[in-house]
């Protein structure tokens, strides 16, 4: 009997401090696997900000099944800021499952969208009204914590939701990384005109659609890296091989195939981790 | 504590052979070895330990290489597990060369376990939250279908049983409650409207929906609670039990979550209920070894695991001694109880919630979807012999599932019902089942 007390004792200790390491609040941020969609959420100092929610799509609802286990792991249960790219149930889907499981304090979206059905619909079933929307129409710089965001409206004569879609520029450390959401290259060009702030990691507009990420989108900003989130088997074909082939030349990453792409702040730099390799045993529990 | 495991080998090969197997998917299982070996330093436990890893290790599933790209596909197949009914059609796991897929093919097609067919089709990825599927590689969409060889006759007799099950309940009851009814007894959750998957889910009782080991023990025990009330003998009793549930198990297509809660209950309840050697607690662990030799991947299915923690709450915590004092209301809800905080943390762990509501809402729906089982199988049966008997019988069906799906409805909505927890790992995981073990220690002292 006292052994056995002895045992639980010694696994008490050894599994709080094992949590309490693995749960630490490291400075990173990540693109989570979500299927056909996007969804990206940045930390610094405890402060969250997320861009986007992934899919929700018949009995598929990536806020439950992909995005909340992701950002259980890595110890969020609160996000200062959630900026909504536009209203395609690809990025805004998620939007109920994680408002149900993790307090969300602010959401930004553009203007344009300020009276959407689709928008409102998704904003009130999930709770949110007034105060805890932000409406953007010029170009804006927010400040949450560490983490600072420049935001882009689209043009105000876009012809299509996907071109009406924010620009997010989120900087953290070292790094900026430019979200499009699903905005074409004539949007990026104009992005351009707005001397946006150049980033060293790119995520591929619409999912890496033969549409968006142009070469002048490419050389403007020289990314390092840049991100595909696509689904695999999407309909759409998505990534276009003609896109992949204009990113060559800086490191690619596709959340289809690489899992939760998630790069951790080591105190003088970021560094590249992807689940996808190394299958943990959480990500097999399955029914 | 040390000689209740010592003379129980059938817990340290299980024990062994789970972490053996396990080796394909985490680091941890090689600690738990070595930790458990160091803390039981005698011959008697490390021998079938170590031998049962080692067997364990060697049959490890192999983690697969992933389908990426889609492509046509022509070849021959063998069909790996008994096909079920989704909302798209049918799907069940085939083998080429030795090579899983998930294959998805027409509700038309009559295609059974252990059939060798030629297909054609489309091979494509899997899906992002398709987890590890049994090991599968990728998923083929099958457009036309050529029967090489049968398999089993057997199995397609359960196959047979089930449609009739299924179209019996179809011609009986409203679409939504022939929905629950198949889902509960069967597993047949095809036709179960998103809608009410949600309410299930938020009052913590979608296990519920589609048979599991939970429901085979509910049934179980319900059987044996009305048996008691008649003056035969024990074993006639058991052997009653386990005459039905093996109908049951046919009855619901043979599919392996069904056979795996029957083989643990068959050797479960017979040391329920005589408390003879081997007890409750060697059956669980033979009922684990067997599921794992048979298919070594069922470690990392949730179902299976959930089915061993419940049965291992209930043979532990249901004591004959202490049984036999309770009153009757008492014996009805315990094993409920017992079952669902058996597989609390575990639920925890996995989806980081869990549902308190849930506790209250299995024990106001469980013993009603007890009833919709049995009832609906007295029902069916009646209904082949004496028409008028059966419509009769499900009059009384209606009525119940309805409750169900309004009391869900209703509990779903009421606030609070889902406790979100922190990340935590497997050690801290590993570590309440140790406290529980060690609450049962300190009752089984007492008692
Ligand atoms: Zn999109």
């Amino acid at each position: 009997m006292r052994k056995v007390s002895g045992l639980i004792a010694g696994v008490l200790c050894v599994s709080v401090a094992w949590d309490a390491w693995s749960h630490r609040t490291v400075d990173q941020f990540s693109f989570i696997q979500v299927g056909q969609g996007d969804c990206a959420v940045f930390r610094e100092k405890g402060t969250v900000v997320m861009v986007d929610t992934g899919p929700r799509q018949g009995s598929f609802d990536a806020g439950r099944r992909l995005v909340w286990p992701a950002i259980r792991d890595l110890g969020i249960d609160r996000i200062d800021c959630l900026v909504l790219s536009h209203p395609d149930m690809d990025h805004i889907g998620g939007l109920l499952s994680i408002s149900q499981r993790v307090r969300i304090d602010r959401i930004v979206v553009s203007e344009v969208f300020r009276n959407h059905p689709v928008m409102q619909h998704e904003l009130q079933s999930a709770g949110f009204s007034g105060h805890q929307i932000q409406y953007i129409n010029q170009n804006s710089r927010l400040t949450f914590g560490n983490l600072r965001i420049s935001l882009y409206p689209a043009p105000p004569d876009s012809k299509s939701d996907n071109d009406r879609s924010l620009l997010t520029v989120v900087e953290t450390h070292n790094k900026a990384i430019a979200l499009t959401g699903d905005a074409s290259q004539e949007i990026e060009r104009f992005w351009i005109q707005q001397s946006a702030p150049k980033c060293q990691i790119i995520k591929a507009g619409h999912h890496g659609s033969n549409l968006s990420l142009s070469t002048d989108w490419l050389n403007y900003h020289q990314p390092e890296t840049v991100v595909f989130s696509c689904g695999r088997n999407n309909p759409f074909g998505h990534p276009a091989p003609e896109a992949v082939e204009r990113a060559v030349g800086s490191n690619i990453l596709r959340t289809d195939w690489d899992g939760n792409i998630t790069f951790w702040w080591t105190g003088t730099n970021f560094e590249k981790s992807t689940t996808e390799k190394s299958s943990p045993l959480m990500k097999l529990f399955n029914r | 504590m040390r000689n209740e495991l010592n003379h129980r080998p059938l817990i340290w090969i299980a024990i062994g052979l789970g972490c053996g197997v396990s080796t394909s998917f985490a680091p941890w299982p090689w600690f738990a070895i070595l930790g458990s070996s160091l803390l039981f330093r005698n011959l008697r436990t490390i021998v079938p330990l170590l031998l049962a890893f080692t067997v364990g290790f060697l049959i490890r599933p192999a983690i697969p290489e992933l389908v990426r790209e889609e492509s046509e596909f022509e070849g021959r197949v063998s069909i790996d597990s008994m096909p079920q009914r989704g909302a798209l059609g049918q799907s069940c796991l085939a083998e080429i060369g030795s090579e899983r897929y998930l294959l998805y093919f027409s509700a038309e097609e009559n295609l059974a376990l252990g059939d060798e067919a030629v297909i054609q089709g489309e091979l494509n990825a899997l899906s992002e939250s398709a987890g590890f599927s049994s090991g599968a590689r990728g998923t083929i969409k099958v457009s036309s279908v050529r029967l090489l060889s049968e398999g089993f006759s057997i199995w397609r007799i359960g196959q047979q049983v089930a449609d009739h099950f299924r179209k019996t309940v179809e011609n009986h009851l409203s679409p939504e409650s022939a929905a629950l009814v198949r889902g509960v007894c069967f597993n047949q959750t095809d036709a179960i409207e998103q809608s009410d998957w949600e309410a299930f889910r938020r009052f913590g009782i979608v296990h519920l929906l589609s048979a599991s080991g939970f429901h085979v023990f509910v049934v179980a025990g319900l059987l044996l609670a009305i048996l008691n009330l008649i003056p035969i003998p024990r074993w006639l009793q058991i052997a009653v039990v386990l005459g039905a549930l093996g109908l049951f198990a046919i009855a619901a297509g043979l599919r392996p979550p069904i056979i795996r809660s029957v083989l643990m209950t068959a050797v479960a309840l017979p040391a329920y209920t005589l408390r003879r050697e081997p007890d409750g607690l060697s059956a669980v662990g033979l009922a684990s070894v067997v599921n794992i030799l048979v298919n070594p991947s069922v470690i990392v299915e949730l179902g299976f695991q959930l089915s061993v923690l419940s049965t291992l709450g209930l043979v532990m915590f249901l004591d004959e001694r202490l049984v036999s004092t309770w009153p009757k209301w008492k014996l009805v809800l315990a094993p409920t109880l017992i079952a669902t905080l058996a597989t609390l943390p575990l639920i925890g762990f996995v989806f980081g919630e869990v549902s308190l509501i849930g506790v209250i809402g299995n024990l106001v729906i469980a013993p009603v979807v007890a009833a919709i089982i049995v009832l609906s199988l007295i029902a069916w049966i009646l209904g082949s012999v004496a028409p008028p008997l059966g419509d009769l019988v499900w009059l009384l069906v209606e009525p119940l599932t309805t409750f169900t799906l309004r009391t869900t409805e209703l509990g779903g909505t009421l606030p609070g019902s889902l406790i979100r927890l922190p990340g935590f790992s497997v050690l801290s995981l590993v570590l309440m089942y140790l406290l529980l073990l060690t609450f049962w220690r300190v009752r089984h002292e007492k008692s």
